[in-house]
């Protein structure tokens, strides 16, 4: 933990608060590219730090499936769905700012509480990954298209990573392994499903998908 | 070195900052021409235009009053005192000092406020439209660059450039609310000189000029000051974006090494600002004038945010 894996986490938490009030979805694509890259940097420097096999795997994988496979994906799929416009929020912009301000006001008088256990540094560490993990599962609530949706789980996945990173050195690569592959099994099978979706219904805004719920 | 010498250093650089002002415009002009495949202007085309002015005879509108011939000479004046308060070799400014942060944009808002007088004071329709936008465009762009700024001070607990600058050089850590700073930041300098995703620096189109509308009635030496003015305007704030986030490498004791030292660097990143101004610029379109305040409230969140993140997160940088 070093006052370079909090300022990247800072980046990275910029990057999140982004794509919350970001319209076009080419944007919030390149803004989440952007973020993984920032992730690949942080375990690029620990990786020149501490040599070790676990941590270049790490990166390779990181760099593989994060900033090259996932993003394509995506890309493929807004090519598909033929999403090239613009997506609406659920609610509007100036009230999207001030929860994001609320989340990460939270987020960092919850770290508070810990000040006692923990050093400073990863006390701060902590709290800016938690208001990252917090402004992802606002992304997956506000956004009406469920690829954005993708998109939160991806940023969530992101921050339960530098979480890790923030208070141990991480995790076991053998477990980041298994993650990276878990989420882009996820991504696959999100996209397959949005495809048979995009076939059956012509559209996919979330309230056609939510006619598949049981009525009781 | 003695003092004497000191006080020569720090005027020759306020007269430095104000010299090569033009330069950089001509740099940015010439770099905006190659981005749209053409051959640019020379780079002292910016003096030599401004020689052109200064030598012809200003028009005046006939009901023009003693405000309008008064308020470049006062914008230009406003501008230059600011000149002597940002680095560019040494880390801080001759009247850094005296003057606060909170002075700074005071003297930013009063040199505005002098030009809106003179726009309205002809009284044609483009004079009291441009006024109106510039406002418009300045009342949500102070907030942020006053919260940028405090941010900084918070941090260096002083609120002073210099303060800024020296504690940033000494202490060589990167905060983390200083990201959120310097993207609000960039959203300020691009709206406070009326660069692209705001205004067009360039155009005189009826629908769109802000900047441009409130100055049609100038001419000869009035519009070379205004001009010069505006092109100082653009140093002082990549100046402040240097003092503020990158004052890496400047002069903090008098020496002769260091100065050079500092000067080098400083010109870098000069350099570098206006390459990256350059091609933001060239790949954004200019936004509609109702968006603006989506823009700058976005700016307004980032510089809260990063307030937010150096109070909670501050005990663990010290």
């Amino acid at each position: 933990m070093s006052h370079w894996l909090l300022f990247l986490i800072s980046v990275m938490l910029l990057c999140s608060a982004l794509i919350v009030v970001q319209t076009h979805i080419i944007t919030v694509i390149k803004l989440l590219i952007a973020q993984n890259t920032l992730l690949a940097g942080y375990l690029l420097t620990q990786a020149v730090r501490l040599p070790s096999v676990a941590l270049w795997v790490s990166f390779g994988i990181t760099v593989m499936v994060k900033m090259i496979v996932l993003p394509w994906l995506l890309w493929k799929l807004t090519r598909f769905l033929q999403l090239s416009g613009r997506i609406e929020p659920i609610v509007n912009k100036p009230t999207l700012l001030i929860l994001v301000t609320i989340l990460v006001l939270f987020a960092l008088i919850l770290g508070q509480t810990m000040l006692s256990a923990l050093p400073h540094l990863s006390v701060a560490g902590f709290s800016l990954s938690l208001a990252n993990a917090f402004v992802a599962l606002l992304v997956v609530i506000v956004r009406r298209k469920t690829v954005t949706q993708i998109i939160g789980l991806l940023m969530l996945e992101n921050s339960i990573f530098i979480l890790a990173a923030a208070l141990a050195a991480g995790f076991p690569w053998v477990i980041e392994l298994g993650m990276s592959f878990d989420v882009l099994m996820g991504v696959m099978i999100f996209t397959l499903f949005l495809m048979r979706i995009q076939r059956e219904y012509g559209s996919f805004q979330v309230h056609h998908v939510e006619k598949l719920k049981e009525r009781v | 070195m003695s003092m004497l010498s000191s006080i020569a250093a720090y005027l020759f650089q306020g007269v430095a900052v104000i010299a090569i002002a033009p330069l950089l415009l001509g740099w940015l002009k010439m770099l905006k021409s190659w981005c749209q495949n053409r051959s640019g202007a020379s780079l002292f085309q910016p003096y030599f235009v401004f020689f052109k002015l200064f030598i012809k005879s200003p028009i005046v509108a006939q009901n023009a009053s003693w405000l309008f011939r008064f308020a470049p000479f006062a914008y230009a004046a406003c501008l230059s005192v600011l000149a002597f308060t940002v680095p560019l070799f040494l880390y801080r400014g001759w009247l850094s000092s005296y003057f606060d942060i909170i002075v700074i944009v005071g003297i930013f808002a009063l040199a505005r406020i002098i030009m809106a007088f003179a726009a309205m004071d002809v009284g044609t329709a483009f004079g009291s439209l441009g006024t109106r936008r510039e406002l418009f465009v300045a009342c949500l762009s102070e907030p942020v660059l006053l919260l940028v700024l405090l941010n900084l001070g918070l941090l260096a607990k002083g609120l002073t450039l210099g303060h800024i600058s020296l504690m940033l050089i000494h202490q060589n850590a990167l905060y983390p609310g200083l990201a959120f700073s310097l993207l609000a930041f960039v959203f300020v300098l691009l709206a406070e000189n009326g660069r692209f995703p705001f205004d067009n620096p360039s155009t005189h189109l009826e629908l769109t000029m802000i900047h441009e509308a409130m100055v049609l009635e100038y001419s000869g030496r009035y519009l070379a000051l205004i001009e010069w003015g505006n092109a100082l305007k653009l140093t002082l704030f990549l100046l402040l974006f240097v003092s503020l986030f990158f004052p890496y490498g400047l002069a903090t004791q008098l020496s002769w090494a260091g100065w050079a030292m500092g000067l080098a660097t400083t010109l870098l990143k000069l350099f570098v600002l206006i390459l990256l101004l350059a091609f933001a610029e060239s790949l954004q379109a200019k936004i509609r004038i109702f968006r603006i305040p989506d823009y700058l409230g976005l700016a307004l969140f980032l510089a809260l945010l990063g307030i937010l993140l150096t109070q909670l997160t501050g005990a663990a940088m010290s």
